[in-house]
């Protein structure tokens, strides 16, 4: 048996989520979970080598044509054929965009057990014990899993708080690289990228999320677009920057650029005040690395509670208010 | 052209008390249950499709009587026809083992899911589906730009902001993004005159042979159900508004002079 992860290509660093995976494996004896293998792509290796070389036991690292690097049928093709030699085996990926479509279709081809977005996992005999989010992030579910025939899991991303990659203190390893040429077998059948839609333009740098060190978001909490303006108006009183969760952009009630998440921006702000957001996983994953997340919400059981360093429990149409008076008075 | 749309009654209001394992498999007992968000903009996009291509549309829930919740939306968005598959379950193997067999027998060319359901969370029945029916598959997918007898254009995330674009060969399953479209209000009389329509049931989930890589991906057991484990960090706010307010802009102040 071997867990194998695979690190989807990423701009910049390995993606933290990877190095947290690895990390908790190396928490659970190797005699449960086996060598610790990396399967990448060549493409994603370059200027990553020492960083996914000192993570591996294993690694391997597929050419793939550059009309493939976005085809995700392709990835599946590889991803399940290099499984099967290894078979029995653990597949880790992260529950990203790429990870929930790679998990249940790997799962499904290689007829294992498959579990996503898990937030927890342990490798026990035969088993692995694997914890969930169900019902809008408000409950959690645990799962035994039975891994005599391998399995699949896609992990929640910022769930393992895990720090460190190595695991063992002053381990220095370095993993033995091969190298795979492409193998036709692995070509699209069903699908053809044409390429990346062009990203929309002209965004005043006033409204660039990824720079600001107060951000002031908003959820669907708001209520309507009618409301947006009060928001707008507290931004500019706390000469911050506005960004708002999914269903705001899914409303029409602000533009994409503003959107944080797993299918938004990644931000990083000195403040993060959440106003009427829930605090769901997609979201979550945008903002958690902000230094302090002020979360208003009226439901005292929303997860966004659990991430938040300040809490208020509160209608935001009464804070929210209050915080401009109270800022104009102030000034 | 054919459009079968797969989609979910959700409970939304739950909590600790109200959910539980029992023989193996989550029982909810919320009374009221919605369509899935998901899957009403899964809706919208079939509603699309019809609009432009003139495609026959069919929606289809694995659920108990409740969730025929679901149904009755799609009808009232405009579905031409409705069915449901009796049986009670979260498992998502069980509910895509069902639903491909469904499938195969009304022979979509393209199947629309949305792309999570709001209970379970998982993002898993769509590509179940597609690998059951071997039909390409579109994740993400947040515009249909083309169609035609053998193929659909789409656009989809792929995370971060980014979009490809995609053409798949048809069959294809599309689980769909929230905001592919504006979802469309329905009044309240249309959803109550909509209730008087018969819904077909099609079978039931104990009746359906489950493929075999159905029943190894579901080799697992469900063990327990709580509320998320460890104590909240944050620090709470309390008093009136203005304290709470007054608090807040603190907080500000020294964090963001200090840079
Ligand atoms: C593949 C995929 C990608 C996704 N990408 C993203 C992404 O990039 N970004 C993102 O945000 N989401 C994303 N999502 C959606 C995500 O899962 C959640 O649905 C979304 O984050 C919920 O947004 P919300 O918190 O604003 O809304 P809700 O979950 O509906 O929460 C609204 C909150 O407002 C509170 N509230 C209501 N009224 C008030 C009031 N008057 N005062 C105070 N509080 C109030 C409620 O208690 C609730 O907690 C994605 C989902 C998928 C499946």
């Amino acid at each position: 048996m071997k867990s194998i992860i695979y690190v989807e290509p990423s701009e910049g660093k390995v993606d933290p989520n990877v190095k947290k995976i690895v990390a908790r494996l190396r928490k659970i004896p190797a005699e449960r979970r086996g060598l610790i293998k990396g399967i990448t792509l060549s493409h994603n290796f370059k200027n990553r080598e020492e960083e996914l070389r000192e993570l591996f036991d294993e690694l391997v690292a597929v050419e793939v044509p550059e009309e493939y690097l976005y085809n995700t049928e392709v990835m599946a093709n590889l991803l399940t054929d290099l499984l099967e030699a290894d078979s029995p085996a653990l597949l880790f990926l992260v529950f990203s965009h790429l990870g929930m479509e790679l998990a249940p279709t790997a799962g499904m081809r290689l007829g294992v057990p498959t579990v996503t977005g898990c937030t927890d996992f342990n490798i026990e005999d035969g088993t692995a014990e694997v914890r969930r989010l169900v019902y809008g992030s408000k409950l959690t579910i645990s799962l035994s899993v039975d891994i005599s025939r391998g399995g699949v899991f896609s992990i929640q991303r910022g769930s393992l708080k895990e720090t460190g990659a190595a695991g063992t203190a002053g381990a220095v390893r370095e993993a033995s690289l091969s190298a795979l040429p492409w193998d036709k077998k692995w070509a699209a059948r069903k699908s053809k990228v044409l390429g990346l839609v062009a990203e929309e333009g002209g965004i005043p740098e006033q409204e660039d999320i990824t720079k600001a060190p107060l951000l002031v978001s908003v959820g669907r909490g708001v209520g309507g677009p009618d409301n947006i303006p009060l928001i707008r108006t507290l931004t500019d009183c706390l000469k911050g920057t506005l960004s708002c969760s999914r269903p705001v952009v899914d409303n029409n009630w602000l533009p994409h650029h503003h959107q944080v998440g797993t299918s938004g921006k990644t931000v990083s702000p000195t403040i993060y005040l959440a106003l009427g957001i829930s605090g769901q996983g997609n979201h979550v994953a945008g903002m958690d690395t902000s230094r302090i997340i002020i979360a208003v919400n009226k439901d005292p059981g929303a997860p966004i509670f659990k991430i938040a360093h300040y809490g208020v429990v509160d209608d935001l149409f009464q804070i929210v208010p209050e915080l401009i008076k109270q800022t104009e008075v102030g000034s | 052209m054919r459009v079968a749309v797969c989609c979910k009654a959700v409970a939304t209001d739950v909590t600790a008390d109200s959910v539980s394992v029992v023989d193996g498999d989550l029982r909810c007992n919320v009374g009221e249950l919605y369509i899935n968000e998901f899957d009403e903009y899964a809706l919208e996009a079939a509603m699309a499709l019809k609009k432009t291509y003139s495609a026959e549309t069919f929606a289809v829930t694995v659920g108990s009587l409740r969730s025929q919740e679901a149904l009755y939306m799609a009808l009232a968005k405009g579905i031409d026809n409705v069915a449901r598959i009796n049986g009670d379950t979260s498992h998502p193997e069980l509910v895509a083992g069902a639903l491909i067999s469904f499938l195969k027998e009304i022979g979509p060319q393209i199947i629309l899911v949305g792309v999570q359901s709001e209970d379970w969370m998982g993002s898993e029945v769509g590509p179940y589906i597609a690998e059951g029916l071997g039909a390409s598959l579109g994740f993400a997918v947040v515009e249909i730009t083309e169609l035609n007898d053998s193929q659909v254009r789409v656009k989809k995330e792929i995370g971060g902001g980014d979009k490809t674009d995609v053409i798949l060969t048809l069959p294809a399953v599309l689980c769909v993004q929230s905001g592919i479209h504006q979802l469309q209000y329905v009044s309240a009389l249309r959803r109550r005159k909509v209730r008087d329509l018969p819904v077909k049931m099609w079978g039931k989930l104990e009746d359906i042979a489950l493929p075999d890589n159905i029943k190894g991906i579901m080799n697992y057991r469900m063990k327990e159900v709580a509320a998320p484990e460890g104590e909240s960090q944050a620090v709470m706010i309390p008093g009136d508004k203005s304290e709470k307010a007054k608090a807040i802009l603190e907080i500000l102040k020294k964090n963001l002079s200090a840079g």
